[in-house]
């Protein structure tokens, strides 16, 4: 990575990483949530700088990596509990009532003496961001949170998010190949290549700086020189093209 | 829809001008991340 600048906005706002495979992504998202070591530069997250107060961080973010990485023989609600401990939630009251809190939003909560093994995909994958979420993190990172999920479990999984990020005020990064994840959700974007960032904006600026301005297709039962005059003087229009033969 | 466009649609039909249809062509976010990347690339 080489010198990408990225500033978020503290709370109710999503911003995507968009790139191809190999950009960086994923290594962005590791170092700023101190899973792995810069080699120069820096950067905060919520107020906390990733090279001197690691542990801070950790506690400041939440994280769904491209793996799930749950613990297979423990029942849905002992996954949450284990790390609802190991974030240091040791209230049995609060830790309880925020594990409830987070299945039912997610819809497991009828699950939640079930053995993860058992669960689909979607299923582990709604119970990793509810994980995720079991301290209350400010800023949530989520790395691919629908790849490899059929078109039901990611659009459901899609619309818990754009809840999420309306209900928490979370700061949320995500990252995406998935455009469409990336417009319902970001109010901004920023598409990175080779490590660097290439360009930032929300969706809309971006459409229109690099794949052009937006077109107005009107058809017409006739065509005629004067009202090709008429729409040309409209001060909002910047070209005119007629096709008669459509 | 786009702010310009009732007003154009208003100077067609004072142009005596019968319009059958409108619709707006915006390129999607996928068309500009394919091209910025492509542009990358080369």
């Amino acid at each position: 990575m080489t010198a990408s600048i990225l500033k978020l906005k503290k709370g109710k706002s999503s911003v995507g990483l968009l790139g191809p495979n190999g950009a960086g992504k994923t290594t962005t998202v590791r170092m700023l949530a101190c899973l792995i070591s810069p080699s120069g530069g820096s950067a905060k997250v919520g107020g906390y700088k990733i090279s001197e107060n690691p542990l801070e961080v950790r506690q400041t973010v939440g994280i769904l990596t491209e793996s799930p990485s749950l613990y297979e023989r423990l029942t849905a609600y002992e996954n949450m509990d284990f790390f609802a401990e190991a974030y240091s939630l040791s209230d049995p009251q609060e830790k309880s009532t925020r594990i409830r809190e987070l299945l039912d939003f997610f819809d497991l909560w009828e699950r939640r003496n079930d053995k993860v093994a058992g669960f689909s995909k979607g299923m582990k994958q709604k119970l990793a961001i509810a994980r995720a979420l079991v301290h209350k993190p400010p800023v949530l990172f989520l790395d691919e949170p629908t790849a490899g999920l059929d078109p039901e479990a990611a659009k459901e999984v899609r619309d818990l998010m754009e809840m999420l990020s309306r209900r928490e005020k979370h700061t949320i990064l995500l990252c995406t190949h998935h455009l469409e994840d990336a417009e319902k959700l970001c109010s901004r974007v920023m598409m990175i290549s080779r490590g660097k960032s290439v360009v930032v904006g929300t969706p809309d600026e971006l459409r229109e700086r690099i794949a052009g301005k937006p077109t107005v297709q009107i058809a017409l039962k006739k065509l005629d020189s004067g009202i090709i005059e008429a729409v040309k003087k409209v001060s909002q229009v910047e070209q005119v093209n007629a096709d008669r033969n459509t | 829809m786009l702010t310009g466009t009732p007003e154009v649609v208003k100077k067609i039909v004072e142009a005596n001008g019968l319009v059958l249809g409108v619709n707006i062509l915006r390129p999607s976010l996928e068309e500009a991340y394919l091209k910025l990347i492509k542009e990358e690339q080369t």
